[in-house]
């Protein structure tokens, strides 16, 4: 899970894309202890000392671990729940709607 | 006067010595209290190390390479593991000493110490000394562990009670919330799904705060989370304490990954 996400995030790293987390880690100590171990070098929300009954995961209702949303440019939530390679592709099809708008101006 | 000086001055001592003894024993129970989280982290720590260090060794990545899972578990065997039956039986003991001030180690006791007679206990003086108390609320955060410990007849029976006895609408709606999960959970009958939402319905009229928005959640995702819509803003402060929000990131493709390295 981390590397994949690492992979994505280093051959992505030019284009207008980011990786951003929710972090849900009750002990920042233990987030601090394995960043750099895992290499994690994306940004991410902290949800607060009760993990994952933290309120920004309450509020989204997120009821698994991890929970996946994909936006296009605009914000607009365009998948969800994709992992691995299908996040990959959801990715590299919404960076591929956003170079064509931006072609035709 | 002076009579009605000393009388006054009496009832003022009266009055203030056992304020002052009450801050005494409150200030007592809280020292007694971080002593036993202290205990309990470290001994999860102590046990977190050692499977680390077991993991390293050649041998043990010799038998998860040849997934030998029995090999695996033994060398694992001897690894301590926090004692929950040790822990809560102090937490009880603890809790009878505070009286009123108790309750604090029950909490942390339900969510921590997974341990059936803990678990007896700890509901037992629930019901018998706490019902009434606003600390309940905070309890009620993650009682699972402790009323699957109990089983369904107690643990709802703790719920009832609380329902019924408590005077306080956040407490009231972590006890109807629970029920409804309870009965959401597994392969409920349509009279249980009635049931259930009705209890849910009942809770989130009185629930505020965390609760408020746990039980707005499911038609929160319906409504503003479905593939099409905007996402709705996240506010909040990286791990590094520094504010940002996620509209910051307006013109890029973005995934969001609720995770944690656990």
């Amino acid at each position: 899970m981390i590397p994949h996400e690492r992979s994505l995030v280093q051959r992505l790293k030019d284009k207008p894309f980011a990786l951003l987390g929710i972090n849900s880690d009750a002990d920042k100590k233990l987030y601090y202890e394995k960043q750099k171990e895992m290499g994690v070098t994306w940004r991410s929300f902290w949800n607060g000392p009760k993990g994952t009954s933290g309120p920004i995961s309450t509020k989204w209702n997120v009821r698994g671990w991890p929970t996946i949303y994909v936006l296009d440019h605009k914000g607009v939530i365009r998948f969800n729940g994709v992992r691995g390679e299908k996040m990959d592709a959801a990715v590299d099809q919404l960076l591929a709607e956003l170079e064509q708008e931006q072609k035709k101006g | 006067m002076n009579k009605l000086r000393s009388a006054l001055a009496l009832l003022a001592l009266a009055v203030i010595v056992p304020a002052q003894a009450g801050t005494a024993q409150a200030a007592k129970a809280t020292a007694e209290y971080d002593k036993m989280v202290a205990a309990w982290k470290a001994e999860v720590e102590a046990n977190r190390d050692a499977v680390k260090k077991i993991q390293a060794t050649e041998e043990f990545k010799a038998a998860q390479k040849a997934k030998d899972n029995a090999k695996a578990r033994e060398l694992m065997a001897d690894v301590k593991r926090p004692d929950g039956k040790v822990h809560g039986e102090r937490a009880l003991q603890l809790a009878d000493q505070f009286g009123d001030d108790g309750l604090r180690f029950l909490t942390f006791a339900a969510s921590n110490f997974g341990d059936k007679d803990v678990a007896k206990g700890i509901v037992e003086r629930l019901g018998t000394k706490f019902v009434k108390s606003a600390a309940m609320a905070e309890l009620l955060e993650k009682p699972m562990g402790m009323l699957a410990a109990v089983g369904p007849e107690a643990g709802n029976a703790l719920l009832d009670k609380i329902v019924a006895e408590s005077p306080h609408d956040q407490v009231k709606a972590w006890a109807l919330y629970w029920q409804a999960t309870t009965l959401q959970r597994g392969k409920p009958t349509d009279e249980q799904k009635a049931k259930a939402s009705k209890l849910m319905a009942t809770a989130e009229k009185l629930a505020t705060g965390d609760l408020a928005d746990r039980l707005a959640a499911p038609r929160f995702q319906q409504e503003n989370l479905q593939i099409g819509m905007t996402a709705p803003d996240v506010v909040g402060e990286d791990v590094d304490g520094v504010g940002f929000k996620l509209s910051d990131y307006r013109g890029k493709v973005v995934v969001m990954d609720f995770w944690g390295f656990w």
